[in-house]
């Protein structure tokens, strides 16, 4: 039986929920990001689209491009919460819903038919739903596999819904070929210079001649879903492979002391969520931005998986140590953005081997604390309790 | 720099030093091996800053110098070479050149000054210094380095503990999971150090005392404690080490001298049923229970996604029944780094630490290794 796949994807997400939330905002040009003027934006508003402005542009970028462009703070808790909503509609005409971020997911609704009518009213009713009973609207691509979906509810934003019938391939074959996935910026280039320019250029073309292009292992895959060919089932199990959280800074950090409070407020920040949803992950990433834009990254693998401040710390302070630095003894090169992250996630650790030595400071202690800490900033809000090291910094760490 | 030397004594210097080398750091000198050619020898030596290698061969120096070259470029090179002598010269303190003696193959490399590469540390010439079998040092690392933790962010335990007490060495490694202990007398030895080894440390001293037992070289190790390093030499090779300053945790405290019950095992018997139930155990936790009984050691795992596993061991035990949970490998670690025929499990409660020992001591030897037992 041929699959029926919906790919809903919230329009301008961010920047809607502000509109929503504030109606003086609506209609306007509106960037979500780093209030600062070195933020980066994290969404844009359709009227700001219009002048330019992006998702992932720096702030100054996009403000120089649109200069009447209200810049709005980001409100995660926010968003999560308006993403709850969204995704408790999808649940209502499938169990098989894949989320790919908070503001899109894949449905699987072959099975669903026969209770609500096919994918194209389904998708219809998803969105009168999310506009009637968020405000918001949402596109939606209907189509036999994920990956024309996908392109299709791209195809008319905003509030757009585009139904493939039948044929993926003939579907896909005029389509530019930047549209793929997989094709990145230079892997485009190359094939353009190469005298493709369509979906369907890749799924006519003599696959040696694009392995060639493109490499054996990526080249065949590619091929394939220009073919339309793409049996991925939607996964409802699929998890955060990863949970961050990083800060561009009004001013440059310059000191070794200033990059370690950083990282205690990000490690404390990303403890709190892997706490918040059951998790724990066993490989800690530090990310820095250096003043010139160039970006480093280096990453551990810890023995066990951890949830709790001080383990995440404490890997990510080690990790300093193996980025380049030295500007002199204690000052450092300039640094203007700073994340750490924790991947290689599972679920809260069974309880293990109990530990030899009773004073050590230990992992599940340290997650016992993250826990308590979670409940007092539920009950008080704000920041609850932080850490002393983090009040020298001013302000609100945890912002 | 030019000289003429060795293939195979080349081969072996480099392929000893690039371990050490370090090709991630951010200090791009130390990704090189240090080529020195003085009087008529060839020293190479490596460096990540917490450990350091060198080692020297004769060589037909004709001019000298020093260059550092990328270790692992110099490594895959020197391979391809013919058997018989090649020759190295550096021009201009870097542009370096491997050429083999009578046959046209050569390669130019890209170097560095020597005099770029980080000045390696020496000991104190007043230093004290002691002199250790390689045996005894292969046996204490090959009894413990198992439980040295592997999480680098706490250096405590991230490292193997040294001790000498007058004729006594001892060397002693915990993941705060579990510890082993190993302690030789070496006769007619009056020493006294403390020094605690960083796991990276004892994995390259392991090899190369491997090595140098395999090729039957000098059988002793001399180790001299200077200021914050340790220089180990092993076979011509010095190798010296940055120790941990820090605590390492008290260990004495958490033996237990004595334990309620004590099951004798067989210990490849023990060992291949352990390993067979382990197989079913959950991947996360590698759980397995043992359950004693008079005569018998049961061993079982059960898993929600793996499905159950069982096997049984007659051993020497007479005490009332138990059930206890551990996490196999940490068993399974021990019994594969002892070789007696048999080993003694000395257990109190099912939430203390339980103790395994070889079925015989001996007043030379002594090893213990203790498991804190899982919740079940």
């Amino acid at each position: 039986m041929e699959r029926e796949i919906l790919h809903v994807d919230m329009d301008a997400f961010f920047a809607s929920v502000e509109e929503l939330d504030d109606p003086s905002l609506r209609g306007r040009p509106v960037l979500v990001g780093g209030a600062s003027r070195r933020g980066v934006v994290a969404a844009a508003s359709y009227a700001a689209r219009r002048f330019g402005a992006r998702s992932a542009m720096p702030m100054a970028e996009a403000i120089r491009r649109c200069p009447d462009a209200v810049v709005v703070a980001p409100r995660r808790e926010r968003y999560a919460e308006v993403s709850a909503a969204v995704f408790a509609i999808f649940r209502r005409y499938t169990p098989l819903v894949e989320g790919l971020s908070f503001d899109e997911a894949f449905l699987d609704v072959t099975a669903s038919r026969s209770l609500f009518g096919d994918g194209t009213s389904i998708a219809r009713r998803i969105k009168a739903e999310i506009r009637g009973e968020i405000g918001l609207t949402a596109s939606a691509g209907v189509a036999p596999c994920k990956f024309a979906a996908k392109i299709a509810s791209d195809l008319e934003k905003p509030d757009g819904l585009v139904v493939v019938e039948g044929d993926v391939a003939a579907f896909l074959a005029p389509l530019a070929l930047e549209r793929m996935w997989g094709v990145g910026p230079k892997a485009a280039a190359r094939l353009r210079a190469a005298g493709f320019a369509t979906i369907g250029d890749l799924a006519r073309a003599d696959s040696r001649r694009l392995e060639q292009l493109m490499g054996e292992s990526w080249a065949p895959h590619v091929q394939g879903l220009a073919r339309g060919l793409d049996e991925r089932p939607v996964d409802p199990d699929r998890e955060a492979v990863s949970i961050g959280a990083e800060e561009t800074y009004d001013r440059d950090v310059v000191t070794r002391r200033g990059l370690e409070l950083c990282l205690l407020d990000h490690a404390g920040r990303v403890a709190q969520r892997l706490v918040h949803e059951g998790l724990a992950g066993d490989v800690v990433v530090v990310k820095l931005k250096y003043a010139d834009f160039t970006l480093r990254t280096r990453r551990t693998t810890l023995p066990d998986p951890v949830a709790d401040t001080d383990s995440i710390y404490g890997a990510a302070r080690a990790l300093l140590s193996r980025f380049d630095l030295a500007a002199s003894r204690d000052a450092v090169r300039p640094v203007r953005l700073v994340g750490v992250t924790v991947a290689g996630l599972v679920a809260e650790p069974a309880e293990g081997t109990l530990s030899l030595f009773a004073e050590e400071r230990s992992p599940e202690r340290g997650r016992k604390l993250e826990e308590v800490v979670s409940k007092i900033a539920d009950r008080f809000g704000g920041a609850g309790v932080t850490r002393a090291a983090l009040l020298e910094r001013g302000g609100n760490p945890r912002r | 720099m030019d000289l003429v030397i060795a293939k195979k004594d080349l081969l072996r210097l480099v392929a000893r030093c690039q371990g050490v080398a370090d090709k991630k750091s951010a200090m791009p000198a130390l990704a090189n091996v240090l080529l020195s050619a003085e009087g008529n020898v060839l020293r190479v030596a490596a460096t990540d800053l917490y450990l350091a290698v060198t080692g020297q061969a004769t060589a037909e120096v004709a001019k000298a110098g020093s260059v550092a070259v990328p270790a692992k470029d110099l490594l895959e090179r020197v391979k391809m070479m013919p058997d018989g002598p090649v020759q190295i010269v550096a021009k201009d303190g870097a542009q370096t050149t491997l050429k083999a003696v009578g046959s046209p193959r050569r390669y130019t490399i890209h170097g560095m000054p020597g005099t770029d590469f980080p000045a390696l540390p020496q000991p104190s010439p007043d230093a004290p210094s002691l002199e250790l079998p390689i045996d005894v040092l292969s046996t204490l690392i090959a009894r413990t380095h198992f439980s040295i933790s592997t999480d680098e962010t706490r250096a405590h335990v991230n490292s193997a503990l040294f001790e000498w007490a007058g004729e006594r060495v001892r060397m002693v490694t915990t993941d705060g999971h579990r510890l082993s202990k190993m302690e030789i007398t070496v006769g007619g030895t009056n020493a006294t150090a403390t020094m605690l080894i960083p796991l990276k440390a004892v994995n390259e001293l392991r090899r190369l005392a491997d090595e140098s037992r395999a090729e039957k070289e000098v059988p002793a190790v001399r180790i001299t404690q200077s200021g914050p390093n340790a220089f180990f030499s092993i076979a011509g090779m010095q190798f010296s080490v940055k120790l941990v300053d820090a605590q390492f945790p008290p260990y004495q405290q958490v033996i237990p001298s004595v334990t309620d019950r004590s099951v004798r095992a067989p210990r490849s018997a023990f060992s291949d049923a352990l390993k067979a139930v382990a197989l079913a155990a959950s991947d996360r936790t590698g759980g397995v229970k043992l359950a004693m009984t008079a005569g018998t050691l049961r061993i079982t795992s059960e898993s929600p996604e793996s499905g159950n596993g069982f096997d049984e061991v007659p051993v020497d035990y007479a005490g009332p029944d138990l059930t206890i949970g551990f996490n196999a490998k940490y068993f399974l670690d021990v019994l594969a780094a002892i070789d007696d025929d048999e080993v003694i499990l000395g257990i109190s409660g099912e939430l203390d630490p339980a103790v395994l020992r070889p079925g015989t001591e001996s007043a030379e030897q002594s090893y213990v290794a203790v498991v804190m037992p899982m919740r079940i």
